[in-house]
């Protein structure tokens, strides 16, 4: 008897409601509630459907963007584009447009509430555009502009400044067959086919809008092909008192024996000392020079610090450039500035070991750095590398490079 | 009693309820009752509509627009369309397209500078008519563009107005966003027979991850 009490009352219960019921229920609940815009600015959180980016500002290094309203990035006032609000249709955008990262960081920079961005150097500059050609990442700047993964040449400034994850596909010639004359003239004899290296920038979030601090964007990031090319120690040949590493991109020659180990630290791979542990014997006493790749790339090559008060400056080291500079050996160690030595002081070039940093001419009673100038850059540095690993040969030799990440060279078929 | 009796005693009482009974008792009290049609219909709009009243009244917009608080606001945007042949009792129209009402997309008055109503122009996404008479209303640098002009192609509500909703009222939101979190960058030493230069073959978007975000009214 139960259940039919229940039935019955259930039924009598939805007749009730069905007859005495007056309203409809909308699709949409609150879709009739209209939020009230009628302020000068943005009455619309935008957090309301964007939290996650949000968070993902909260997690930034240092608070970099952190504190700054959506609007401050995606309203910016003193743009061209009129933006939605009261008494305000909107024409270009209407609740808000996608900056480009210029927007804020090109030319003298913004001031923005209590903050100011900073100019990125050199892309900041408009003429040339994006600055001296001796900007390493002037390219990926430039040729970023012309792929639509975000606006403008964001797609550049987010693959080292964010977290966003970053797929590296680095094609190069697998390796380069050439002659070096007496007189460092070059004659290629084969240009290997396309080899391709991938490299991986991976986080976990692969956010972009997690920022990251300066000093952590690290090089060997996206090219730890180039680091895994450089990072060898080891001695080409242990039988002659001044020797090479089998450091391949970079190098280098150093003494070995009679006190002298690890002259011309400027350079020298063994005087890193990282979280991989690069150098860590203690016979050298330059372990603690560089306190990580980073650092040895820019200090060491890529971006050197340079004596504002010396007249002999090489033209790529005063170039304004960004994050590293494209550059040829043969741009400071040629007849004009390779002249340099710590005796003749003042030094141009101030680099972290700073001990002996002497700038190395091309000796020019056999080799004279104008022949090997008008060569193609990517073949500098190849020249220079093999001729020091075969012990600066004074005769003309055949060499056979590899490109990075492999660090093999052959001299006349022999490995060195 | 015997069952002959009960029989009895039960037929009296209906025969005498039947007799003495003047009125028989409606299903739906009222249904007989008619309108004057004349008077406006905004307030029988409420009668089933009240919660949408009640939303409207809540809001910042779009109450009290015809300047009197009794439902007939919920004509300014149900009759809105002037294409369309509603029932009319004073003009003796039964309705065509419509009868009553008609469901209206934001954008019919939103988008018109010349809506009658005097409803500001939404501009910034290429939609309104500002970009036919000025050329301003560009949208060439609207975020929400692809939002905006994509809910077209949806059926939920009509046109554009499900991203008008989203943002302007206090509607729940639930939305996914499928978003990359990783760039594909194909670069290649090339070189001619005088330079070797970096070019950029490629940028793409890859490794994509969803998230979803919840927007409470």
């Amino acid at each position: 008897m139960k259940w039919r009490f229940f039935a019955l009352f259930a039924t009598l219960a939805f007749i009730l409601v069905f007859v005495s019921s007056i309203d409809v229920v909308t699709l949409f609940h609150g879709s009739h509630n209209v939020i009230d815009i009628t302020s000068s600015g943005n009455d619309i959180n935008c957090t309301w459907c964007h939290q996650w980016v949000q968070d993902n500002l909260s997690s930034s290094a240092e608070g970099i963007h952190a504190d700054f309203r959506c609007e401050d990035c995606h309203r910016i006032k003193d743009t061209e584009i009129v933006f939605a609000s009261h008494g305000k249709s909107g024409e270009q955008a209407h609740a808000a447009y996608t900056p480009r990262c210029l927007d804020c960081h090109g030319g003298s920079g913004k001031q923005i509430g209590s903050k100011s961005a900073p100019p990125a150097p050199a892309f900041n500059e408009t003429s040339p555009l994006y600055g001296s050609d001796v900007s390493a990442h002037k390219p990926f700047v430039n040729w970023s502009l012309g792929y639509n993964l975000s606006v403008g040449e964001n797609e550049a400034c987010l693959a080292c400044h964010t977290n966003y994850s970053i797929k590296n596909v680095f094609k190069r010639p697998e390796y380069f067959d050439f002659w070096v004359k007496k007189d460092l003239s070059v004659s290629v004899i084969e240009i290997g086919s396309t080899n391709t290296t991938n490299i991986s920038k991976f986080t976990e979030s692969g956010a972009k809008h997690e920022f990251k601090a300066i000093n952590q964007i690290k090089c060997e990031d996206c090219h730890s092909d180039v680091w895994q090319a450089a990072n060898h120690t080891e001695l080409s040949d242990l039988s002659e008192p001044i020797s090479a590493t089998k450091a391949s991109h970079v190098c280098w020659k150093w003494h070995h024996g009679g006190g002298k180990e690890g002259n011309n630290p400027m350079h020298n791979v063994t005087c890193v000392d990282s979280e991989y542990s690069v150098s860590s014997n203690p016979s050298y006493p330059y372990t603690d020079y560089y306190d990580n790749i980073t650092e040895f790339c820019s200090l060491s090559c890529h971006k050197p610090v340079v004596s504002t008060s010396s007249t002999a400056v090489p033209p790529v080291l005063e170039a304004n450039v960004h994050a590293a500079r494209r550059i040829s050996c043969y741009d400071c160690h040629n007849n004009t500035y390779g002249s340099k030595t710590i005796s003749d002081g003042p030094l141009f070039l101030y680099v972290k070991p700073n001990n002996d940093n002497e700038t190395p001419r091309i000796d020019t009673s056999t080799h004279t750095s104008s022949n090997v100038y008008p060569e193609r850059l990517f073949m500098h540095a190849e020249t220079c590398i093999a001729c020091k690993r075969a012990g600066a040969p004074s005769s003309d030799k055949r060499f056979k490079t590899y490109t990075e990440p492999n660090n093999t060279m052959l001299s006349d078929g022999t490995p060195i | 009693m015997s069952t002959l009796k009960m029989v009895f005693a039960i037929m009296a009482i209906v025969f005498l309820g039947i007799v003495v009974l003047p009125y028989s008792a409606s299903l739906f009290t009222g249904q007989h009752t008619w309108y004057e049609l004349s008077e406006g219909y905004g307030s029988k709009c409420v009668k089933c509509h009240a919660d949408i009243y009640g939303e409207l009244s809540a809001g910042g917009h779009h109450k009290n627009i015809v300047g009197v608080d009794d439902g007939e606001e919920c004509l300014i945007c149900h009759r809105a369309n002037e294409s369309i042949i509603y029932a009319n009792a004073s003009r003796s129209r039964g309705g065509e397209e419509a009868h009553a009402a008609s469901t209206i997309n934001c954008g019919y008055c939103h988008f018109n500078s010349s809506n009658p109503t005097g409803a500001p122009v939404a501009g910034g996404f290429r939609l309104s008519d500002y970009y036919e008479k000025y050329g301003n209303d560009t949208g060439a640098n609207a975020s929400h563009y692809g939002f905006v002009v994509q809910s077209r192609e949806t059926g939920i509500l009509q046109n554009e107005s499900e991203s008008c909703v989203a943002c302007h009222t206090k509607a729940n939101v639930t939305i996914h966003f499928n978003v990359t979190t990783e760039a594909t960058i194909v670069a290649n030493n090339t070189y001619n027979t005088s330079h070797s230069y970096w070019v950029i073959e490629d940028i793409t978007a890859s490794n994509y991850t969803t998230y979803k975000e919840v927007k409470e009214g």
